[in-house]
């Protein structure tokens, strides 16, 4: 009896830690610490002048990312510097000129970015994305993709991540000239690694890229992905692919499995060039609206996204669904006193991947 | 003044017997031993013998070395690399000498990776002194005192026949070395022997419990990677027989967080030749 009455309640006890374990674990979880936050790490101590710290955390970096190639050459380079030869550092990089000027370039990049921020609001372009939406942003400047969030406050950045880009740069024109275009697209698939070659990692979330307005232009290529790295490569240097937009595995995993990045998510890619506008036009809203009410098509304004283009003047792209289904683009221009449709696409459900 | 006069002739005695010549015989006898199993290619009898020498000479630096070596033999690299680091950074002298060259090896590798800092500033090195035109007993001249002091273990010879000017100069020798040896501890990460500085009523500032005290002193001395603490411009003067008061400046640093503050201990003597701290606060 007195046995049973013990088994029950050290059970329920249990049970109960296992409950409030349940609850309270995931709040308590720290973050893990990013191989990047490692890396500026190691930066941080040698401009603290601490070796000690530098080497501990470059060790650590290597240890853990051993397909990082940046941060292999970095510890190795540092352990040749603690050692008294420096002279190994300059004879590796006179060997490979190349790659080891593309390392030094991503620490730049990373570097510069975590020490200045400036991203000159790119994201305040957008003036309304589809209600719980998510909203990506890729800043070719500053070599990174940021992750927003609609809430009820407006836009929130959720997180950033650095990428590599087409070999020649930004502004896409025509088929094979290894750029990454400037505009705003939906990502329209997902498609898995496993059915993949190796050089698409984790897998790829394909933009429908070119889109109405690049068409309208003769603007050719197809296959703009944003995509992993291969399996014996952590990250890729600055400019690395074909056109496309790389992450690493584990951050491309977080995109597609934690945020759970589908269909429709608009991704819009800005370089220098593009200015931002100088007033955002909270007009074209209003007119927005106003044509959504008289539209028989039953346009769905919770799905609604309205941006400012990059890389045009006053131009809107808009985005809805409607309530039989379709999937409308619309390019809107400020025309003859008025904001006017200048463009519009039906992307049908047929042309979206089934595998989303 | 009865009590010191009491453990005088206490600690003659039984100190005599018990530690004495003994010890130096034994510390011999240790490490020929240690010597021939290592030579035997038994790596792990000379490294418990090595072991126990260690406990009792914290700082010597060849029992560290050789410590390291028997780890070297095994391909133990990175512990061999751990103990023979913190061997040197723990000799408060040398671990000055090898920070101010560690500053001068992050100077080179920011230069070698300029293009990275090209948005930021190159900081320069400007290195720490080691003060010698200084009278004052620093961390650097307890080591050897120290070293001295375990090795005859002078709690027989302590007060023996001595003037009351050296009879106080012998007590401030021990109180100075407790002191080292807490700093010792405190940078090896050696919690227990850490925490055996304080009396067991220690009454921490800020209110804190004893109990709550000791738990956060062991998560925040065991879990950094490396600790460096340079205690200096230390000031030593009596309260009592078997009380205390030191002064310093403590410079610490760990690969989470580097300050340096002003403190002061009352150290008291728990049992002859034992001093325990009884208070520390951070003055300032």
């Amino acid at each position: 009896m007195i046995n049973k009455f013990r088994m029950i309640f050290s059970f329920g006890v249990l049970m109960l830690g296992l409950f409030f374990q349940a609850i309270f674990t995931p709040a308590l979880a720290e973050k893990p610490v990013s191989s990047e936050e490692k890396t500026m790490g190691v930066f941080k101590a040698l401009q603290d002048l601490d070796m000690d710290r530098a080497l501990d955390l470059s060790r650590e970096l290597a240890y853990s990312f051993p397909n990082y190639k940046m941060a292999q050459t970095l510890h190795a380079d540092l352990l040749a510097i603690r050692a008294g030869k420096p002279h190994l550092v300059n004879n590796v990089r006179d060997s490979y000129n190349g790659r080891t000027l593309s390392f030094q370039k991503e620490g730049q990049l990373r570097w510069s970015f975590l020490n200045k921020t400036q991203d000159r609001n790119h994201h305040k372009r957008v003036l309304k994305v589809s209600d719980r939406g998510y909203f990506v942003l890729i800043n070719a400047d500053l070599h990174r993709l940021f992750l927003y969030r609609q809430t009820l406050e407006g836009l929130k950045k959720i997180d950033d991540f650095y990428i590599s880009l087409g070999r020649k740069g930004m502004g896409k024109q025509k088929e094979g000239d290894l750029r990454t275009p400037t505009g705003v697209y939906l990502i329209d698939s997902w498609i898995d690694g496993e059915t993949l070659p190796d050089l698409y990692g984790e897998g790829a979330l394909t933009l429908n890229y070119p889109n109405a307005w690049d068409r309208k232009l003769e603007r050719t290529g197809h296959g703009i992905w944003i995509h992993g790295t291969p399996a014996n490569t952590y990250t890729r240097s600055p400019l690395a692919s074909r056109g496309c937009v790389v992450l690493t595995n584990p951050e491309m995993k977080q995109l597609r499995h934690t945020h759970n990045l589908g269909v429709h998510t608009p991704v819009m890619l800005v370089s220098g060039e593009s200015d931002l506008p100088l007033v955002s036009d909270l007009n074209i809203l209003k007119e927005i609206q106003k044509v959504f009410k008289e539209s028989d098509k039953g346009a769905i304004w919770s799905s609604l996204s309205v941006m400012n283009y990059p890389g045009e003047d006053n131009l809107y792209y808009v985005h809805f669904l409607t309530k039989n289904g379709s999937s409308i683009e619309q390019f809107w221009q400020y025309d003859y006193g008025g904001w006017q449709v200048v463009l519009q696409n039906n992307l049908s459900k047929v042309e979206l991947a089934s595998s989303l | 003044m009865i009590k010191f006069v009491t453990y005088l002739i206490l600690s003659s005695f039984v100190v005599l017997s018990m530690f004495g010549k003994v010890y130096a015989d034994d510390f011999q006898d240790i490490a020929k031993k240690a010597e021939q199993s290592f030579h035997n290619g038994d790596y792990e009898q000379a490294k418990v013998l090595w072991s126990k020498l260690s406990e009792l000479h914290p700082l010597d630096i060849r029992i560290q070395n050789n410590l390291a070596v028997i780890e070297i033999r095994k391909g133990e690299y990175e512990k061999a690399k751990y103990i023979l680091e913190s061997s040197l950074n723990n000799q408060s002298r040398v671990g000055v000498a090898l920070r101010n060259l560690n500053q001068i090896y992050a100077y080179k590798a920011q230069r070698a990776y300029q293009k990275v800092f090209k948005s930021t500033e190159i900081t320069t090195p400007e290195g720490s002194l080691i003060g010698i035109a200084s009278l004052e007993l620093t961390s650097l001249d307890l080591e050897q005192e120290f070293k001295e002091h375990t090795q005859q273990n002078a709690m027989n010879e302590r007060i023996k026949g001595k003037s009351k000017e050296d009879k106080i100069n012998v007590v401030k020798t021990e109180v100075l070395s407790s002191l080292e040896k807490w700093r010792y501890a405190w940078a090896a990460q050696d919690i227990e022997t850490y925490l055996g500085f304080y009396q067991n009523n220690f009454i921490p500032a800020n209110n804190v419990s004893h109990r709550d005290w000791r738990n956060t002193r062991k998560r925040n001395v065991g879990s950094p990677s490396f600790i460096h603490i340079d205690l200096s411009n230390i000031k030593i003067s009596q309260i009592n027989a078997d009380e205390f008061k030191v002064t310093f400046l403590q410079k610490y640093k760990s690969n989470r967080l580097q300050n340096t503050v002003r403190k002061v201990m009352k150290w008291t003597e728990e049992s002859p030749g034992k001093w325990k701290i009884s208070q520390e606060r951070v003055i300032r």
